[in-house]
């Protein structure tokens, strides 16, 4: 059978190689396809599932604000932290109001103007660095560390899905702090910081955007690979970060000269109102709307606007999907074309070959034999094809620009279509053999 | 010892007009016989032979090789049964086009388990016994009638078949390689071979030890 298969192979090559060689090209191109079509089908899906999971089947405003930078500063000065709050309060109070304010921010730990800071504090400074920023992006040296963290509101792990490994999530209490002495802030940690702490740690020296520090008690781990779409529906993977309650003081914070202290400040900052976002069903935009817009004006804050985020998104969503379906269509297009053609070819072999095939079968080789040796050229097309793809992504991976990218799904469709198509023609192939008159073949006269 | 009992045999072509080629034909042959199966043009020669050599698929009667039932056979079975018991000649020879003498005559062997030396010495012998070993690299259509014609005897008897089958294998040819032929099929029956020649010419009828005449998908009294 081998020496079969290699005279089928000969004869391939001595009476049509510039049919099998474009036919080589043309697959390549359909893998090509295929691959940029597996890549739009999961961005596309990526995406929908960020545009679902972030908004759902809602729309999501984020509050903008009109003016400068000194219009910024003044509004979320310290003397008008007060204000800050009663609209922050406003906000999330109000029951038709859906006021989402979890946000991504740093969390200092070093000071390195203040003397009284030492390496003693953080021992495992390097570990803990390693653990919050995986590449290393970030510069550091021996007197800084800064690691990642969200400051959740009361539903992010609730409405995220987030779940706790090890001890436990944050309760209503955690987000209350109410007396600025001896605070201490519950913190959960993702699950790369598992080696290096324990529930009932506490780290010393934090800076919530305070001069003053203050102390955190690690209360839980999150589980391996836990995630959430954070306000600009990009799903972050929380393994690396710190999560900790974005508090309100119950306190007065006011001081004599006027101004508030500054925990007071530092937990009503611009964070809470800019990052926010504010969802409602589509039904209800318009009360919506109008009810934000009062509250604005009720506590004067008529700087700050209402944009619609979701449909942005949505847009773009619209976008991709379209993309994919013409890619999908294209790569469909192409395999169709390559399927008849490849489907003609046999038909054209086994009528041009028929006495040699029934020759074949004369001297007993199974039909299913005699279809592999019909379609031998066709399993070499699909093998050529394949390697020519990969040594293509291969070498024009070092030129970003012309770098078409390649993911296991590709792979495993590409391999999944050759398959397919091959178990289709070998099928086809045996039926017309099987067709075939041998006696009246066998008794030509050529 | 027979080697082919045959009862009744009938075979019909068409599919939506059934047209009878075979109407009961019966037929025994022993084991080194050589056989001639005579008869005009459409009256069923070639239908016994391509039944006999399981080409065509039976339909009705009785077919037992040696104690083999042959109707009992399965699709499988009856390419494996021609591979091992039958070779079969053709008055055009059947010869792949593609493939030298070499290859040709080696087919059959390369579908089995033997080394290439064998296989090499195998077809060298049979080459020489017919006497086309100086043809071996040659293709076929570098070859005359008679050259064509021993290349397929030699592909028929490199596996040692139980039976060998010829359809008018002397056909295409003039006298001369005609005549040759016939004196290589002699030679084959001396070594103790089977053979069944399907043939309209006497001459050819007349080498071998008894003919069977055929008419109408009969056997002809």
């Amino acid at each position: 059978m081998f020496a079969l298969i290699l005279l089928e192979l000969k004869t391939v090559f001595s009476s049509h190689k510039r049919i099998f060689f474009l036919s080589v090209l043309a697959f390549t191109c359909a893998c090509i396809g295929i691959n940029a079509s597996m890549s739009g089908l999961l961005l596309t899906r990526t995406q929908h599932q960020a545009t679902e999971e972030s908004f759902g089947n809602k729309t999501a405003y984020e509050i903008t604000m009109d003016g400068e930078s000194d219009t910024y500063i003044r509004v979320f000065s310290n003397e008008n932290s007060g204000k800050v709050k009663s609209l922050f309060e406003a906000l999330s109070r109000d029951p038709s109001i859906r006021f989402r304010y979890s946000t991504e921010n740093l969390m200092d730990f070093f000071d390195p103007d203040d003397p009284s800071y030492n390496h003693d504090d953080f021992p495992r400074f390097k570990e803990e660095f390693r653990i919050g920023y995986e590449t290393g992006d970030v510069v550091y040296d021996d007197s800084y560390l800064t690691l990642k963290a969200i400051y959740a509101d009361k539903h992010f792990f609730s409405e995220h899905g987030v779940n706790i490994e090890d001890g436990r999530s944050f309760q209503d209490t955690d987000y209350i702090v109410d007396s600025p002495e001896g605070i201490v802030i519950p913190v959960v940690l993702g699950h790369g910081y598992k080696d290096l702490y324990q529930v009932g740690d506490r780290i010393e020296k934090a800076h919530m955007g305070t001069v003053d520090p203050l102390t955190l008690e690690v209360v839980g781990f999150l589980k391996e690979g836990s995630f959430y779409y954070d306000n600009n529906a990009i799903r972050v993977l929380l393994d690396r970060y710190m999560i900790v309650p974005s508090i309100e003081t119950a306190y007065d914070g006011l001081l004599e000269n006027g101004t508030y202290d500054e925990l007071t400040h530092a937990a009503y900052d611009s964070m809470k109102i800019i990052n926010s976002r504010i969802l409602c069903e589509n039904a209800d935009r318009e009360k919506v709307e109008k009810r934000v817009r009062e509250i604005f004006s009720e506590y004067g804050f008529s700087e700050l606007r209402l944009s619609e985020e979701s449909e942005g998104a949505r847009i773009l969503l619209h976008q991709a999907r379209e993309n994919l379906t013409v890619s999908i269509l294209i790569t469909s297009f192409v395999i169709v074309l390559i399927t008849i053609m490849i489907l003609i070819s046999t038909f054209y072999r086994i009528t041009k070959d028929r006495k040699k095939y029934c020759i074949y079968s004369l001297h007993g080789i199974s039909f299913g034999k005699i279809s592999l040796l019909v379609n031998i050229e066709t399993i070499l097309i699909f093998l050529c094809s394949a390697i020519l793809f990969f040594v293509m992504r291969v070498l024009l991976s070092s030129v970003p620009a012309l770098d078409f990218g390649l993911h296991r799904h590709s792979v495993i469709s590409i391999f999944s279509i050759q398959i397919l198509l091959l178990f289709l023609i070998g099928l086809y192939g045996k039926r017309k053999i099987r067709k075939v008159d041998m006696s009246s073949v066998l008794r030509e006269h050529e | 010892m027979d080697l082919i009992r045959v009862k009744n045999l009938s075979k019909n072509y068409g599919t939506k007009q059934k047209i009878p080629a075979l109407k009961g034909f019966d037929m025994t042959l022993e084991k080194g016989e050589m056989v001639a199966i005579m008869g005009r043009s459409g009256s069923g020669k070639s239908t016994v032979l391509n039944l006999l050599s399981g080409i065509d698929q039976l339909e009705g009667g009785q077919y037992l090789f040696e104690d083999t039932d042959m109707f009992r056979l399965s699709e499988r079975e009856m390419i494996r049964f021609r591979r091992e018991n039958i070779g079969v000649i053709f008055q055009h020879f059947a010869l792949i086009d593609e493939f030298t003498v070499f290859q040709n005559i080696a087919l059959p062997l390369s579908l089995r388990h033997i080394p290439s030396g064998l296989i090499e010495e195998k077809v060298r012998n049979a080459a020489e016994e017919l006497g086309i070993s100086t043809l071996l690299r040659k293709y076929p259509k570098e070859l005359s009638g008679g050259e064509a014609q021993r290349t397929a005897i030699a592909r028929a008897i490199i596996t040692e078949p139980k039976l060998i089958l010829a359809d008018e294998p002397t056909g295409a040819l003039d006298e001369e390689n005609g005549l040759r032929i016939m004196s290589v099929f002699a030679r084959l029956h001396e070594k103790g071979n089977t053979l069944v020649i399907v043939t309209h010419d006497p001459q050819v009828a007349s080498c071998c030890q008894r003919t069977i005449r055929i008419k109408d998908g009969r056997n002809e009294p």
